[in-house]
């Protein structure tokens, strides 16, 4: 996809990444790995990053990792750590395109980072477009859902998520929230001819 | 760092060692018994001697041949490097030069060694061109596998950063390449050692393969097998050299062993 576009040169290093394996690189420490937007395109001085990135990793908790390799970390705080690297590279505002960021997790780390995205969300005012196969994660996280049901041929159907926001992470078990898991799931299938 | 303790030096060179002494009883009964006679096999024991008698001798001609050695393999890492990135990075380079490289490695060494001799007399540098013919493949080949090894995972994700060729060949593709050229770095030392030795036995006035072949010619098989003991204990520990620089330098790697 990056290379298809004619205007995709002048796109790179706009919008922010996260792909689906957290890609760290094993010889670097948490902070380095945080630091490689910045080396790459430096856009404030190294100090200005550096304390910003410390201040995200304690918020993240993770500032006692700070100089810990990849390795050393669990699955879950391996993803927390791409993610504050790619909030590194959006350098606020822009767009961060998630590309199913917690699919290689277990259900239970999973769910911790949906509790401590939710958490962070308010914060991070900016644009987040997710992929997902997950409808939990869709409808906890989402403003807005674009169901792409039968395929890429398919119409893009549109569902707006009124879950009112700050969010909770226990909100799954609201009559709302599962009303709508129920609608999502229905017109998921309604494509399918089984 | 820890001290490791005793017990688990002895589980990883133990039976090595043992059967190393086991050897050295038979061979030195064999001989001393007159079993095989001295100037087809010495003894283990004649050859320590030998090695303690001329070490004098030994060590100028063992100098000349770390000379040979070091310079043709700096020259074999220095070029082979740059070559191996150049054919990554450029195509066509590699497609022009690929082919030329396997034929280099098909040339009988012996064959050749006459000409360098012809070309640089008994100089050193005859003999660092078989060293540097014979070494510089394998540092070409991990380089460029090496880099090879890079996944597009990483090089998409530092695409969307918006780094350049470069960017992307300092901060993911020459780290991931290291442990693919160290590799070809040990090979290529080995081949070293292999390389001034013969380069010596074809024309030369110093180095420990010229010194083997004189003493072979007057029949003093101690001396002969003094020299060719200290040239592999040189291979093995150059190698050791490369390997102990190759734990340095991926130390800080902890995915790896």
């Amino acid at each position: 996809m990056i290379h298809s576009s004619p205007s995709a040169s002048t796109r790179l290093g706009q919008i922010a990444y996260m792909p689906q394996q957290d890609l760290l690189l094993p010889w670097r420490t948490v902070l380095d790995n945080c630091l490689l937007p910045w080396e790459i395109k430096p856009r404030f001085s190294k100090q200005q990053t550096i304390s910003h990135i410390r201040e995200m990793l304690s918020c993240f908790g993770l500032a006692d990792v700070e100089k810990a390799y990849p390795h050393e970390l669990s699955g879950g705080m391996k993803q927390r750590v791409a993610f504050l690297r790619t909030l590194v590279a959006g350098g606020g505002g822009g767009l961060m395109l998630l590309d199913e960021p917690f699919r290689a997790l277990d259900a239970m780390t999973k769910r911790e980072i949906h509790r401590w995205l939710l958490e962070l969300w308010d914060e991070l005012s900016q644009t987040v477009m997710l992929i997902t196969h997950d409808l939990e994660e869709a409808l906890l996280l989402s403003d807005r859902i674009y169901l792409l049901a039968g395929g890429v041929h398919s119409e893009l159907q549109e569902i707006i998520v009124d879950l009112p926001r700050p969010r909770h992470y226990k909100m799954n078990y609201e009559p709302q929230f599962i009303a709508l898991r129920e609608e999502l799931e229905r017109r998921l299938y309604a494509a399918h001819t089984f | 760092m820890q001290p490791i303790p005793f017990k688990k030096h002895l589980d990883s060179y133990g039976p090595f060692i043992l059967v190393v002494l086991i050897i050295l009883v038979i061979w030195e009964s064999a001989v001393r018994l007159h079993l095989i006679p001295a100037f087809i096999l010495p003894a283990p024991s004649s050859i320590g001697i030998a090695l303690i008698e001329h070490r004098q001798l030994l060590r100028q001609h063992l100098l000349a041949t770390l000379l040979e050695i070091l310079v043709g393999f700096v020259l074999s890492v220095i070029c082979g490097a740059l070559l191996g990135t150049g054919m990554f990075l450029f195509r066509p380079l590699e497609k022009a030069i690929y082919p030329f490289l396997i034929i280099s490695q098909t040339i009988p060494l012996i064959a050749l060694s006459p000409i360098f001799i012809m070309w640089f007399g008994y100089t050193l540098w005859s003999k660092v061109a078989v060293v540097f013919l014979t070494a510089f493949f394998p540092v070409v080949v991990s380089t460029y596998d090496g880099l090879h090894t890079s996944g597009q995972a990483y090089k998409d994700l530092l695409l969307t950063f918006g780094a350049n060729r470069w960017q992307l060949l300092a901060k993911t593709q020459i780290p991931l390449a290291l442990p693919s050229f160290f590799s070809g770095l040990k090979l290529s030392m080995v081949y070293c050692v292999i390389g001034a030795t013969i380069g010596e036995w074809l024309g030369g006035s110093i180095g420990l393969g010229y010194f083997s072949r004189r003493m072979a010619g007057n029949m003093q098989s101690a001396e002969m097998f003094a020299a060719v003991f200290l040239l592999s204990a040189l291979g093995v520990v150059l190698f050791l050299m490369i390997a102990l620089l190759e734990a340095l330098f991926l130390k800080k790697r902890g995915s790896k062993r």
